[in-house]
């Protein structure tokens, strides 16, 4: 099977189970109305009874009234911001916990019964715990990587002689510092496929091997998950595109829509690791476990000595 | 003579003489104090300049002079000066506040020599001066005290050779690699104005004041230079060494500046207006090209608009400087017959920040360079004028709600933007503060740009927008080539309009009272409340008493219109003076209250809170879920985002 197989059968996978996309989306949405919960009050009391609400901001709208409505004492954006920090962490906890079980479903590929299915999330919940905590030096370096693209860029853009010097820089850093994210993301995604099909508990041990693995077939595997990321950001743009093109007061229509482009964005997601499971599948069929034979020693045995003598060291006889 | 009559005998007088000395280009147009001849010489390898300076300057304060004092405005690009102080505490243009000034940002204008003719070499006489604050390190002022004075209506000639060391421009004046934006770049004598010299430190927040005269300026640079200056270009000399000496001559104006650029490219056109055709030299950067078609549009457009709207453009040309990428700095600014602009290569059609920078700084030829106002002191007579007049202006041509923001994911007007930018200091400073005594730069943005023009829009609802606009023509026609302050600026909208506007004045130009209205409550009573068992409610049939409370929150006081509606179709208008903190109306009806709502018809600007104004009966929550939507939905991206590690 070939990497276009792969993602084929990734896409059938994630569609055989796609309760799975469902509930991570309900989970996701239901966090933010909560964490937004804090600004509705205070935005209701604003603009429910007010007249200038709906011309401003339903009919059109106008990024001055809600810069307006922003800097109203009662409409606190930046202490009300803090709750979506706590949501995120939360649907992140949320999502690792999902991991173990969102991978036995897929590497197993069959319904598990509730009680199997939070079984595997918390067999394997400290694994990626651990997964998680490692990935974070490879991202960090990649964010550090990026923010100093970034001011390279800024001080080409302002110094430089050509004048879209900085926006080709960061163009072209933006795209390779994104291929190499996309190569971490897959990297630690093989180390999490590993850490339930093997049942592997070194996790670090499993992440030089992943590293080890999934660096032998970079470009492919790299390709797999670009091509599907391509999918997403294509459905990101189409669907701004036709909200954009929505009038102002649809607002019905405008929610359903985005919502639709980030229940797609979630499926994309899993469909990289389903992707990346069915690989890791053929590379376990290509690349079998070669088992170590060794000679079980034979338990030792204790000459029990006569009651009363006197007590010699124990022998050991083989 | 009724007060529209003694108005339009006004008009037609200044208009008449406005007209004559526009055409009579033989008599000057303003009193011309100052006659200014420098020889210059721009070295691009180190961004330095050397000159000679002769300023001739004819005594018109009717008393003997014998102290002058000069500007040396590149100074302030000094460590030590107060600009740099400033800056540190309040942030400057283009600067927030902590900038670190690095040596490339410092610049310095240095007196080499100071020869007063008849007079001799009084170089040692120069005494710098701090007016303003005392600060003994600052060194954008000196004066010099002559030996003998200058009797009134004697002249006197200074020979000043100097020597300029020009910063990587951070802030409207220096180089941005072989760009360079040559303002502020002389030694400039102050104004005697109001029986005394007028020459302030250059602060963060300040801009200029000079008086009216004429220049002639011979730059010489290297040859591949395109140059662009204030007034226009009268010889082109040739040199041996490789370099060009270009003469420029400007005549009734109070500034001059130049830019000089190799790469630019230069785009010519011409506008007609009611005295004839002006040019249009536009300096564009290569990359910017794009944007040129934009500027010309919007700088015909306005040239008209302000030649209809408040008076003639007397001068023949204009000259627009596009800087170029990492010379922001040097945008956005204005000298008499010489505007910056401001553009990226990459500017959306859907930003119209390439053509709002073009219209405020060509309306800078009117409110600063031809009604000459103290920029130190004043600064709201000019850019805040200016930016109610730049409002009009985008409304006229691109549309009044989305004048400066186009696109489909929202919009902004000019009008709202002024007000946004009030609403953030509100009431930190009053608009006829000091402009270096502002409590920051923001504030003095926020309240000299907008509050102004709010307060202008807002003042349109009492006096109407056609008196208003009367009343900037009467002040433009009777006040260009003069130097006003407020009050003049204060009378003479109250003349034009006919009534006394001072309860206006005091409170939104010298005080920092903010204007907020709202509908504290509203309320349908039965009147057979006192019945045992009341018949059922019947629309139309049914008596109610119908309360409505305003409330006064803020401390300007002004009378409000409220409009009230019932269920039974019936819109009721009635007014309140607003005096007091609230009051009560009541209506006996057979009908209902359905809405309520306070300046009805969206006219006092001034008011901080719109969003309390109105009172509904049957709240509408389409706003909120709309809005709480978005903000909801950019938390889902970001969970989303986070989730990623996972």
């Amino acid at each position: 099977m070939n990497e276009k197989g792969f993602v084929r059968r990734g896409a059938a996978l994630v569609w055989r189970h796609q309760r799975l996309v469902w509930w991570i989306f309900v989970v996701n949405y239901i966090l933010a109305l909560l964490a937004t919960l804090p600004e509705r009050i205070a935005i209701g009391k604003v603009l429910n009874g007010s007249l200038a609400a709906t011309p401003l901001l339903v009919n059109r709208f106008d990024i001055s009234a809600l810069a307006e409505l922003f800097m109203r004492r009662n409409v606190p954006m930046a202490a009300l911001a803090s709750a979506s920090v706590s949501a995120a962490f939360v649907f992140l906890i949320y999502m690792v916990f999902l991991d173990g079980g969102i991978l036995t479903v897929y590497l197993q590929d069959r319904k598990l019964s509730k009680a199997e299915f939070f079984e595997n999330c918390g067999a394997f919940f400290w694994r990626m715990i651990r997964l998680l905590l490692f990935s974070i030096v490879p991202f960090g370096i990649l964010a550090a990587l990026y923010n100093a693209l970034n001011k390279w860029s800024a001080r080409l853009s302002r110094d430089a002689s050509p004048e879209k010097l900085g926006f080709w820089v960061l163009v072209i850093g933006g795209f390779l510092v994104l291929l190499v994210f996309l190569y971490v993301r897959l990297w630690f995604d093989i180390a999490q496929v590993r850490a339930v099909a093997q049942d592997e508990r070194g996790m670090f041990r499993n992440i030089l091997r992943s590293f080890g693995i999934t660096v032998r077939s970079l470009p492919s595997l790299v390709w797999m998950y670009f091509r599907i990321s391509l999918v997403a950001w294509a459905v990101l743009f189409v669907g701004l595109w036709i909200w954009l093109h929505l009038p102002h007061a649809a607002v019905g229509r405008s929610m359903v829509l985005l919502e639709i482009v980030l229940l797609v964005q979630i499926a994309t997601r899993l469909w990289q690791r389903a992707s990346a499971i069915n690989w890791y599948h053929k590379y376990a069929a290509d690349h079998p476990v070669v088992a170590v034979e060794f000679t079980t020693p034979t338990p030792a045995e204790i000459v029990e000595p006569p009651a009363g003598s006197a007590s010699p060291a124990p022998e050991t006889q083989s | 003579m009724s007060l529209w009559r003694q108005f339009l005998f006004v008009l037609a007088l200044v208009s008449i003489s406005g007209a004559a000395t526009l055409f009579g280009q033989s008599q000057p147009l303003s009193d011309r104090v100052v006659a200014y001849h420098i020889d210059a010489t721009y070295h691009p390898a180190n961004h330095s300049l050397d000159a000679i300076e002769t300023l001739t300057y004819t005594n018109k304060t009717g008393q003997p002079l014998d102290t002058f004092p000069f500007h040396l405005y590149l100074n302030a690009f000094q460590p030590k000066s107060s600009f740099m102080r400033e800056d540190q505490m309040g942030g400057t243009r283009d600067l927030g506040s902590g900038f670190h000034w690095k040596s490339k940002y410092f610049g310095e204008d240095k007196v080499k020599s100071f020869v007063v003719e008849g007079m001799g070499d009084l170089t040692s006489q120069i005494q710098f001066i701090s007016p303003d604050d005392g600060n003994p390190n600052d060194r954008t002022v000196f004066q010099v005290k002559l030996p003998k004075p200058i009797p009134p209506n004697g002249t006197v000639t200074f020979k000043i050779a100097f020597h300029d060391q020009f910063p990587q421009v951070v802030a409207r004046s220096g180089y941005k690699r072989n760009f360079i934006l040559g303002g502020q770049w002389f030694p400039k004598v102050g104004v005697w104005w109001h029986g005394a010299w007028n020459c302030h430190q250059y602060h963060n927040t300040t801009e200029f004041f000079a008086d009216f005269g004429t220049f002639d300026v011979n730059l010489t640079l290297p040859s591949n230079f395109n140059v662009g200056a204030t007034g226009v270009q009268t010889a082109e000399k040739a040199n041996s060494d490789g370099t060009k000496t270009l003469t420029f001559h400007a005549q009734d104006v109070i500034d001059f500046a130049w830019t000089a650029d190799p790469h630019t490219r230069i785009v010519e056109s011409q506008v007609n207006l009611s005295t004839g055709p002006v040019k249009i030299r536009m300096l564009m950067q290569p990359g910017h090209m794009a944007s040129a078609p934009r500027y010309l549009q919007a700088l015909k457009g306005t040239m008209k608009l302000f030649d209809e709207w408040y008076g003639p453009y007397p001068y023949p040309q204009i000259t627009v400087v596009d800087p170029p990428h990492g010379g922001e700095a040097a945008g956005g600014m204005e000298y008499p017959t010489f505007i910056t602009a401001d553009t990226t290569w990459w500017m959306p059609k859907s930003i119209h920040e390439p053509e709002i920078v073009v219209a405020h700084e060509y309306g800078h030829q009117y409110w600063y360079a031809m009604v000459a106002t103290n920029e130190f002191e004043d600064a709201w007579l000019d850019e805040g004028i200016n930016s109610y007049s730049e409002a009009n202006v985008m409304k006229a041509l691109y549309g009044r709600r989305h004048n400066i923001i186009d696109a489909r994911i929202g919009t902004i007007g000019d009008r709202s933007m002024q007000r946004v930018s009030y609403l953030a200091d509100a009431d930190m400073d009053p608009i006829s503060r000091m402009a270096w005594e502002f409590s920051s730069y923001q504030s003095y943005g926020s309240i000299t740009y907008g509050k102004t023009a709010t307060m202008l829009f807002t003042l349109q609802h009492f006096i109407g927008k056609d008196t208003v606009q009367k009343a900037l023509h009467v002040y433009f026609m009777k006040y260009r080539f003069q130097h006003p302050d407020g009050q003049d600026f204060m009378n003479t909208v109250s003349q034009v309009a006919g009534q006394n506007l001072d309860w206006y004045w005091n409170q939104a130009v010298n005080g920092t009272q903010t204007l907020d209205y709202s509908v504290l409550s509203a309320r349908s009573l039965r009147t057979d409340w006192y019945e045992k068992n009341p018949p059922p409610a019947k629309k139309g049939v049914t008596m109610y008493r119908n309360y409505v409370t305003v409330r006064r929150i803020g401390s300007f006081i002004m009378p409000v219109t409220l409009q009230v509606k019932f269920d039974d179709g019936e819109t009721v208008r009635v007014q309140w003076d607003g005096q007091d903190r609230w009051h009560r109306f009541m209506w006996e009806k057979k009908a209902k209250l359905v809405s309520a709502e306070i300046d009805p018809d969206h006219n006092i600007y001034l008011d901080r809170n719109r969003f309390n104004n109105s009172w509904t009966a049957k709240p509408d929550t389409l706003a909120t879920r709309k809005v709480t939507f978005y903000i909801a939905y950019l938390k889902q991206w970001f969970e989303m985002m986070v989730a990623w590690l996972a």
